[in-house]
């Protein structure tokens, strides 16, 4: 398991493009992929479930990824962050 | 202006509540998996149905409800569901889409609340499905205006459009996507008229007026017949005005300016070609490249230009360098998240600091053009002689590299400041003889006269009463101009208020350019003149 605090810098936050761009990226993956914001952890893949999640521009959430591929999805998960959600 | 026949739309809302009902899991389960089947179907044809009526942008709205029908946490929780309650599909999609419009609704982002009606839009669509409702829309038989209580964007798009003469609603603003929809597809409308729907008796006959706003309610003969002669003069004068846009427009006393087109894609200058416009008064490079996931390298800049200009062949054309950095956002550039982008690091001075990827190969792509186009180069966001300066500077050593490479660039195209900042429109003579001509950004320019953000909707009153302002600035302009004949012209939405169009004709001004469709109304004022 990768588990890593991650500061989202997105001027919205996680709104349904950003969301949609996560979630459709996860999907790639086959380890479970959790996002966690403010005691709730919610599906990585699911793009309404992260719009839930209500994150705002400079909010922290932690990335938490389980399964086979988990070191290739972390590292591709966190550089779409950090690219500002750049394809 | 239309009139009709009324057909109320029954709350559609309302869908059935499903009811809890005892069913085999694995049948339960295929069920679901069918319906989401059919609910993607469902939303391709209507997506495909608007491809050729919506902007891109606008279309993009589809995909994102398929990626709602498709979720992987709304599936799998429902699957759940059916598994330990033994349920029937529509109630446990039901119980786990509402528990997600719940969570969507209590957040604070107003953007984010508004996805929960798309949500909901989406579950109905596919508890219809679930619920063997799939053939209830409304068929339309003969032409009507449409009277309904809320009418989402699927539902208008999925009624036969050719018999939709208007549409009226109690719910919903100009803002919202049913707007969008209708506008795109040609739909006279009228949006948010409280209690309409309970004053409303089915075979109403109704005219509807939406430029007034106004519905007339079983007119009399008389009334009717008057109004139909308006709707027919209307569609004359429309038709009329589009033959007569084809040529430049000059008023009574022989007196003329030019009437371009601001546009931002293939489709807008096919669009200025149709509606008659003298030539691009404004290419809004920025728009040609949000679709992008990476710069925009010179060939990609030179070719996207080329099939612009080349639909409107043999004109002039305006081309504003790249003004990102505010509204639109684009994923290849890194944004600091100012607090005032409107104010803060776009258009050039993002450009210059940006230099190499950003405003390089676009300068060179331009210069390049100006071989076989004749183009004008306009500068976005000039604040100050530096600026000014800067950019000039920049056009002039690409100019000097390209022809070392060979190219033979003899003529530098004239170079032009878009007035937006209010230290240049006070002080015209601090920048006529440097530049070649000027082109009033009015939209930038009155936020920044009136302290007030254009996309903040809590002071757009302000902007509207900036008119007699930006009017005095741009008559100061051009007589300053006039010593030296350099052009002035209007980019902003100012240049399509025709009550000021002979006050612009008065003061000399060169042209104004404006949305394609507004042209032809225009011109046909101006031909109006004295």
């Amino acid at each position: 398991m990768v588990s890593t605090p991650i500061l989202i810098k997105d001027k919205i936050g996680f709104h349904a493009r950003t969301a949609s761009l996560f979630a459709k990226e996860a999907a790639k993956f086959k380890s479970d992929i959790f996002v966690e914001f403010k005691d709730k952890k919610v599906n990585g893949k699911s793009t309404l479930s992260l719009m839930t999640l209500g994150v705002k521009n400079l909010d922290q959430i932690t990335l938490t990824v389980e399964g086979t591929d988990e070191n290739q999805a972390h590292l591709t998960l966190i550089k779409l962050i950090e690219s500002n959600f750049k394809q | 202006m239309t009139m009709g026949k009324v057909l109320i739309l029954a709350k559609q809302d309302k869908h059935e509540k499903p009811i809890k009902k005892k069913t085999i899991p694995e049948q339960a389960i295929k069920e679901f998996d069918q319906a989401l089947l059919s609910a993607t179907e469902k939303i391709s044809v209507l997506e495909e149905k608007l491809t050729s009526t919506l902007p891109p942008e606008e279309l993009e709205i589809y995909s994102s409800y398929k990626a709602m029908i498709n979720d992987p946490e709304v599936i799998e929780k429902t699957k759940d569901y059916i598994k330990t309650h033994h349920c029937n599909a529509a109630f446990a999609f039901d119980q786990i889409s509402t528990a997600f419009v719940v969570m969507l609704e209590e957040l604070e982002d107003p953007y984010l609340r508004q996805r929960a009606e798309d949500l909901k839009m989406i579950s109905k669509t596919v508890l219809e499905i679930l619920q063997g409702k799939t053939t209830n829309h409304q068929v339309l038989h003969s032409p009507t205006i449409i009277v309904a209580e809320k009418i989402d964007p699927n539902q208008l798009a999925a009624l036969d459009q050719k018999n939709i003469l208007g549409l009226i609603t109690t719910q919903g603003g100009i803002t919202d996507h049913t707007a969008i929809v209708a506008k795109a597809l040609g739909i006279p409308y009228i949006l948010g008229i409280k209690n309409i729907i309970q004053k409303i008796r089915p075979n109403d006959f109704l005219v509807l007026d939406s430029n007034r706003g106004c519905v007339y309610q079983n007119p009399s003969k008389k009334e009717i017949d008057h109004f139909k002669t308006q709707i027919d003069l209307k569609q004359r004068q429309a038709e009329q005005a589009l033959l007569s846009a084809q040529t430049k427009a000059y008023t009574k006393s022989s007196k003329t300016l030019e009437v371009l087109a601001n546009v931002g894609s293939v489709e807008d200058a096919q669009q200025a070609l149709k509606f008659g416009a003298d030539g691009i008064g404004l290419l809004r490079t920025e728009l040609c490249f949000l679709e992008r996931s990476s710069f925009p390298d010179e060939a990609a800049h030179f070719e996207q230009y080329t099939q612009i200009l080349n639909e409107l062949p043999d004109k002039t054309y305006t081309l504003r360098l790249l003004d990102f950095g505010t509204d639109k956002k684009v994923s290849y550039l890194h944004t600091v998240g100012e607090e005032n982008p409107a104010l803060g690091l776009r258009a050039l001075r993002l450009g210059f600091s940006n230099y190499d990827t950003l405003l390089k190969p676009q300068i060179r792509a331009f210069l390049r053009l100006s071989k076989n186009y004749d183009i004008k180069i306009l500068c976005p966001m000039i604040a100050n002689n530096q600026d000014l300066d800067q950019i000039i500077e920049a056009i002039k050593s690409e100019q000097q590299a390209l022809n070392a490479a060979g190219e033979k660039i003899k003529k530098l195209p004239p170079i032009g400041i878009m007035v937006e900042v209010p230290n240049v429109a006070i002080n015209p003579q601090k920048y006529i003889a440097k530049a070649d001509f000027f082109s009033f950004g009015t939209n930038d320019l009155a936020q920044f006269l009136m302290a007030a953000d254009r996309t903040n909707e809590n002071v757009s009153n302000y902007l509207s009463t900036a008119d007699q302002t930006l009017i005095q600035l741009i008559e100061n302009f051009t007589q300053h101009a006039q010593e030296q004949k350099k052009e002035i012209s209007i980019c902003g939405e100012l240049a399509s208020n025709a009550n000021y169009l002979s006050t612009f004709i008065k003061m000399g001004l060169h042209a104004l350019s404006m949305p394609p469709k507004l042209i032809p109304t225009i011109k046909a004022k101006i031909n109006s003149l004295e």
